[in-house]
Parts: C-alpha cells; structure tokens; sequence
C-alpha cells in the first residue's frame, strides 16, 4: 500500500532504482558491515576512552618534619580527592629519581624545620616539585597545590579564618562533567564523515569496476534519476545509523537528548549529504577502491582536525580556527552538541544549518557535475 | 641472506614504482605532521565570559578587572542586558559570573563572600582550567585588598616545574605525534604491500619458489622499515626545527628505539596485510585497527590514566604508547636508558609476537593454497 503510494509520487523508474541500490546494499555483507560496525565501536570507543580532565594524579611526599603540624598538611592534599593515589617517600632523592622516572606526578618536600617555624607563625617553606612534561596537566596541578598550600592553617596554632571569596559553581547541560557526553555529539559526526565518505566513493566505484553503468544509463530514466537512486538509499542508511549511535550512547553512557529530533535529524541530513557529496568526488577522481581510501585521509584528517570534535576548538592557532571556516563537520558538531545537551532550536542555530545546507548544495552539484561530464 | 636480498630488492621496486604509494609515503605525513603539531592545544586561552555585576560597588569592579587581567577572559559580545545565562544558552559566552549585592561587604566585615560561576558544560575540555583560574584571581585579589600583615600564610610554597619549566605545550605534544605518525603510515604501506601480493594472485608464485616464508616476510619487513627511517628522518628533522625542540641526554634511546619502533609498526601492518583479502580490506582494517587505538589510547592528547577500566587493559597491547612515552623522555626529561629501558623490551616483545603471528599466517596459506 505505502510502496504503491511512494512509486506514484517518485514515478516508476526512481522506484524501481532506489529498490535496486537497496537489494545491492543490502546483499553487499561487507558494505552493510561498514555501515554499521565502524561507526558504532568508534563512538563508544571515543566516548569512553577520551578524557580531557585531569584526573589520578599521584603525589608524592617526603616529610622530613614528622609532626602533627606536617601530617595535617598531607592529609589535606591526600584526602582531597584530587590526588587518589599518593607515596611517601625516606628522602627527596627517591622522589627525585620517581618524579624522572614518570611514576609520581608531582612532589613536595617538607623540611625538619616547618613545626618550629609554624609554631614561631613565621611562613614556613615548602618546597613543591612538578613534573612539567605534560604541560597542561602541571599547570593544573600545580595551580591547585599552591591554593591548597596558602589556605592551609593548622589546627594547633589558633590563626584567624581568613575571608574568602567562595564560587559557587554550577556546569549548565553537564552538571558531572562526564567526557562522554561532550564527546560523543561531535564523535557522531566524525564517524558519520568517515562513513559516508567510504560508503559512497565505493559505491561509485563499484558500478564502474563492474562496468555495469553503461547498462544504467541505456534504461529510460534520467541520469538525475541514476544519481538520485543511488543516494537516497544511503542517506537513509546512514540516517538510520545516527539514530542507532544515539539510542547507544542513550542507553550506555545516559546521554540526554534535550532539543528537537526533527531539527536534528534535518541536520544529520544534511550533513550526510556533504559526506557523500565528498565521497562520490573521491570516486569520480580516484581510479580504484585503494587510492579512494588513501586520498580519504587526505580529507578526513584536517576535517576532523579543525572541527574540534576530538581535540579542543579554542585551543587551535587563529589561522586554523580561521580555516575551520570552511569544514562543514564543524558546524554540525556545534549542532548537535547544542540540540542534544542544550536543547538549543532553529531560532539559536539557523545559520549553522543554512551553512550545512549550502555546503551540501555546493557538494552535491559539484560532484554530480563531474560525474556526468565523466560518463559523457 | 641473498634470497632475502633479492627479495628485498624486487619490493623496493615495486614501492618506487607505485607513485600514489611514494606520494602518499612522504606527503601525507608531513601534512599530518604540521596540522597536529600546529593543531593540538590543551591549554585555553580567551575565553569569552559574562559577567553579571549585581554588587555595582568599585570592590565588585575592580574584581571584575582581575578576572579579565589574567589574560583566560575576553568579554563575551553580550546582546544589551543579558544575562550569563543567557550568554551561555546562545553559545555566546563559556563562562558567567554573576556577582551578588553585598559582595564588597561581606569581603570587608572578613565573612564569606559567595559569588556565582556558570559553566558551559557541553564544552568541558576546559571546565578545569576556568575554575582553576578563577579560583586563582580569588586568593590573588584577597590577597591585593587585605593588608597582608593581619593574615600571614602559614606555609609558602616554593615551585619548581622540572623538565618544562616554561610549561611549552609544543614539547608535550610534538613527540606524541611522531609516534602517531610513524606508526600509522609505514603500517599503512607494509598493509597494502603485503595484501597485494594476495590480491593479484602472484603469492602463489612465491609459495612455488624455493623463498622460505621466514626470508619472503623479512626481505618486505626490511624494505619497508628503511622507507620508515627515510619518513621518521624527514618527519623528525623538520619537526625539531620548526617547533624548536631537540633531543635533551642521552640520544641513543631515541636511536635505538625508533628502528625497533619502525619494526613493531610495518609488522602490524604486514600481520594484517597477509590476513587481508584485499587491499581495500587491508587500508580499512589498519586505519581502524592501527590508527584509532593509537590515536586515543596510546596518551597522545589525554592522559592513558583517565581510560578507565577495560579500554585501559586494551591500551597495554598499543605500542605507540610506549614509544610516545620514550620519546617524550628524549625530547623532554632527559633521562635516558633508566628510565625508559621497559618501553623498548615491550617493543622488542611485540616485534616478536607480530613476527611470529604473521609467519604462522604465511605457513597456514602455503598449506591451504
């Protein structure tokens, strides 16, 4: 009944090739493979593997003071929770040689003199040491390790609580801070990019291999018909797919969905119609499976690189951020972290989706285009 | 020794001949090289806040001047009288503060003076580092309007960051991808080399010759790991200087390790070659097999500690870590052989576990074919 309905309204002959490109896709074991494992295992690998806090840091600390005084000061840093794993070394050559060796994060060294210098209330020197070869992670901690020390007053010397100023702090869309779900929205569309591509640079590919396009091209459709039967079907795989990821990530990592399906879905397709429209001009240009793939790379990596999906966006020099201009996964990342954690609508996002909507238009035609004048 | 040779020598030619191969060997790298080099930052810097001054006093002002002083803020552009959460709804700010009435006050009278902070948190990767700073303007700018004599510190710590006191993220990062790099692309080569002997059916004269499954994989090995030194010499050599670092101690780690290095990784990529049926097969399984876990399991940006419990038994069997973590040691610490001498026995390991699985890979099709 429905597929009655649907054939009169596409005409016979778009019905009869999208029902021919679904039986191929379906039959082809390693396309729907493809489809479906890849994308999947990526996003639940990134999702769960991917962390950009800091976290288990180890400390180590040399106590050369073994007083009540110094053993609040440890206590304080080890039951903060932000160093869970701690070591007490005899001597700071050990920490030394543990701090080269990478297996302490950072140290500090109490000296024998730090009780009578509390107890005389003059300022008592510590000596805090920090491994810098992760940069980001040290400036972290050590930021951290300095506030604790100067706030630190000891039980035993009555020392007036000084005023602070207390932030209140509340993270909006993620109250936990869980990594994967900053990560998994934009992961969706990396996955989605690397799908798509492959997907439709081999379809091409195949119906040139196998020389069967000619025989397409003798039936009485259009060659926009030809073209059009071969995409829909996969848009709607891949669209299928997203769903998938994110009913995944729904029941594994407890990811939201706060917005709009609809807009949502708009979006993805669009943005699968990008990957195929790059996919199908990596089949046009490349001569065989192989160097299809091999070029991928060439593309996938600065667009995955410069949308922020994976590494930080802000972090990036200015002249890349400036260059993200032009990577249409950038803006459906920036959609679908806004739809799925903030909820955020067509009024807040409309031109990221008018931008994905041009690049589609743009790749699409720009593809289609080559592919015609080759068949000629 | 001579048959490997020969061996050898017949896949250098077909590696010369191959142009996409040759260009994809040298150009695609160096590419990769300069876009993660130049790419990957951890640490933020201008990030837009809001802030929301309910106090209008010069105290909360002057407050509001430190927070922008640190140099992690730029003034969000704010449409009017919006508020941070609004900001932040619009994706227009990361980060609003909102200051309450009677901020100055409770600061004066010595009283707890709370304040808010809201955070965008569909953007964590740099959550920590604004409530760090944030937290760092607080006890400076306690400590600029007290009069320091009436609350002396009980300890003052003295700092030292060692090895990278200058906290440059380009000596953190720049090694980790040379261990990306050198892993995926000689990986890469060795896969579609191995897998297409298979695919154009010509193994089979191979079986047919008197080459013993030992020499035929060694001679490719050893092809492919001199193209790897060429590749790891012109990643290297333009990496220490453009991001102006350089091996600090003891070179030899360094020297010695990426050879072995070159070994685990074009093995990985011959193992999965001879087990491809094709070369398509073989391009997609090293990028999804090699390329992944290296990415993200080997500490290449985030920390191996954060991964929690079984991707992180996984992340033992990533080589890449290891080296990633030796080569930091070269360009960084500068400690040398007692420190990183486990990183290269786990290569030596794995150049023995792949060598040994591809080679029962050759024997198992000499049998079948």
């Amino acid at each position: 009944m429905i597929a009655a309905v649907v054939e009169q309204w596409l005409g016979p002959h778009l019905w009869a090739l999208i029902a021919k490109e679904t039986r191929e896709i379906l039959r082809n074991k390693h396309l729907i493979f493809l489809l479906l494992v890849p994308p999947i295992i990526q996003l639940l690998i990134l999702g769960a593997a991917l962390d950009p806090q800091v976290r288990n840091l180890s400390i180590g600390i040399v106590d050369y003071a073994r007083s009540h005084e110094s053993r609040d000061l440890t206590a304080i840093l080890t039951n903060s929770g932000v160093f869970p794993r701690a070591a007490f070394f005899d001597d700071d050559r050990r920490l030394g040689r543990e701090l080269e060796r990478a297996h302490v994060d950072l140290g500090i060294v109490i000296p024998p003199e730090f009780t009578d210098d509390i107890d005389r209330r003059t300022p008592a020197p510590v000596q805090v040491l920090v491994d810098g070869s992760d940069a980001y992670s040290a400036g972290l901690a050590s930021g951290y390790i300095l506030r604790t020390l100067e706030h630190f007053r000891p039980s035993t010397a009555s020392m007036q609580p000084a005023p602070r100023i207390d932030p209140q702090v509340d993270v909006l869309y993620n109250p936990g801070l869980l990594s994967s779900w900053y990560f998994v929205p934009g992961v969706l569309g990396a996955t989605l990019t690397l799908t798509a591509t492959l997907v439709a640079s081999a379809t091409v590919l195949r119906e040139r291999e196998s020389g069967t396009m000619e025989q397409l091209l003798m039936t009485p459709a259009a060659d926009w018909e030809i073209l059009l039967a071969k995409i829909l079907p996969l848009v709607m795989f891949l669209l299928a797919d997203v769903v998938l990821a994110v009913c995944a990530a729904r029941l594994i990592f407890g990811l939201p969905f706060r917005g709009s399906f609809i807009v949502f879905l708009c979006a993805s397709a669009l943005y699968v119609f990008v990957g195929i429209g790059l996919g199908m001009l990596l089949g046009t240009v490349c001569r065989s499976q192989r160097q299809a793939q091999l070029a991928s790379f060439f593309i996938n990596i600065p667009l995955i690189q410069l949308s922020g999906t994976v590494v930080p966006f802000d972090t990036m020099p200015a002249l890349l951020q400036t260059l993200a201009v032009l990577d249409p996964l950038r803006y459906y990342a920036i959609i679908a972290r806004s739809v799925i954690l903030k909820g955020a609508g067509l009024s807040i996002l409309w031109p990221q989706l008018l931008l994905l909507a041009l690049f589609s238009a743009l790749m699409l035609t720009f593809s289609v285009t080559l592919f015609r004048r080759q068949l000629v | 020794m001579n048959r490997i040779l020969v061996q050898a020598n017949k896949e250098w030619v077909e590696f010369r001949r191959d142009r996409l191969s040759l260009a994809l060997a040298f150009l695609l790298p160096l590419f990769s090289l300069l876009l993660f080099s130049y790419g990957i930052r951890l640490e933020s810097k201008n990030i837009p806040l809001a802030v929301e001054d309910a106090d209008h006093t010069p105290v909360s002002r002057e407050y509001v001047h430190r927070l922008y002083a640190t140099n992690m803020f730029i003034p969000a552009a704010c449409p009017g009288d919006g508020s941070p959460s609004d900001a932040i709804d619009r994706s227009l700010a990361k980060v609003g503060v909102v200051i309450p009435p009677g901020f100055a006050g409770r600061l004066f009278a010595g009283q707890v003076a709370p304040m808010q902070v809201l955070i965008d948190g569909t953007d964590i990767s740099d959550s920590m580092i604004i409530i760090n700073s944030i937290k760092a303007v607080n006890s400076y700018f306690l400590k600029s309007i007290s009069h320091c004599a009436r609350n002396p510190q009980a300890v003052v710590p003295h700092l030292r960051i060692w090895f990278n006191p200058g906290r440059k993220e380009s000596l953190f990062i720049v090694p980790g991808v040379f261990g990306v790099i050198l892993w995926m692309y000689p990986a890469l080569l060795a896969a579609v080399a191995a897998s297409r002997e298979k695919e154009q059916q010509t193994i089979i004269r191979v079986f047919s010759s008197r080459l013993s499954a030992f020499e035929f994989l060694f001679g490719k090995t050893l092809v492919y790991v001199l193209i790897g030194l060429g590749l790891a010499l012109v990643i290297l050599v333009p990496g220490c200087l453009l991001f102006r670092i350089c091996p600090v101690g003891d070179p030899t780690p360094l020297l010695v390790a990426t050879p072995l290095y070159l070994f685990t990784s074009v093995l990985f990529g011959i193992l999965v070659g001879t087990y491809a049926n094709s070369q398509t097969v073989a391009v997609q399984a090293t990028s999804t097999l090699g390329f992944f876990p290296c990415l993200l399991l080997s500490g290449f940006v985030y920390p191996v500690d954060n991964i929690p419990f079984p991707l992180s038994a996984f992340s033992l069997v990533v080589p890449a870590r290891y080296y990633i973590n030796l080569c930091r040691d070269a360009f960084e610490r500068g400690i040398g052989w007692p420190a990183v001498y486990p990183d290269s026995l786990m290569l030596l390991l794995f150049i023995a576990i792949m060598f040994t699985i591809s080679f029962l890979g050759i024997c198992r099709m000499q049998l079948k074919d």
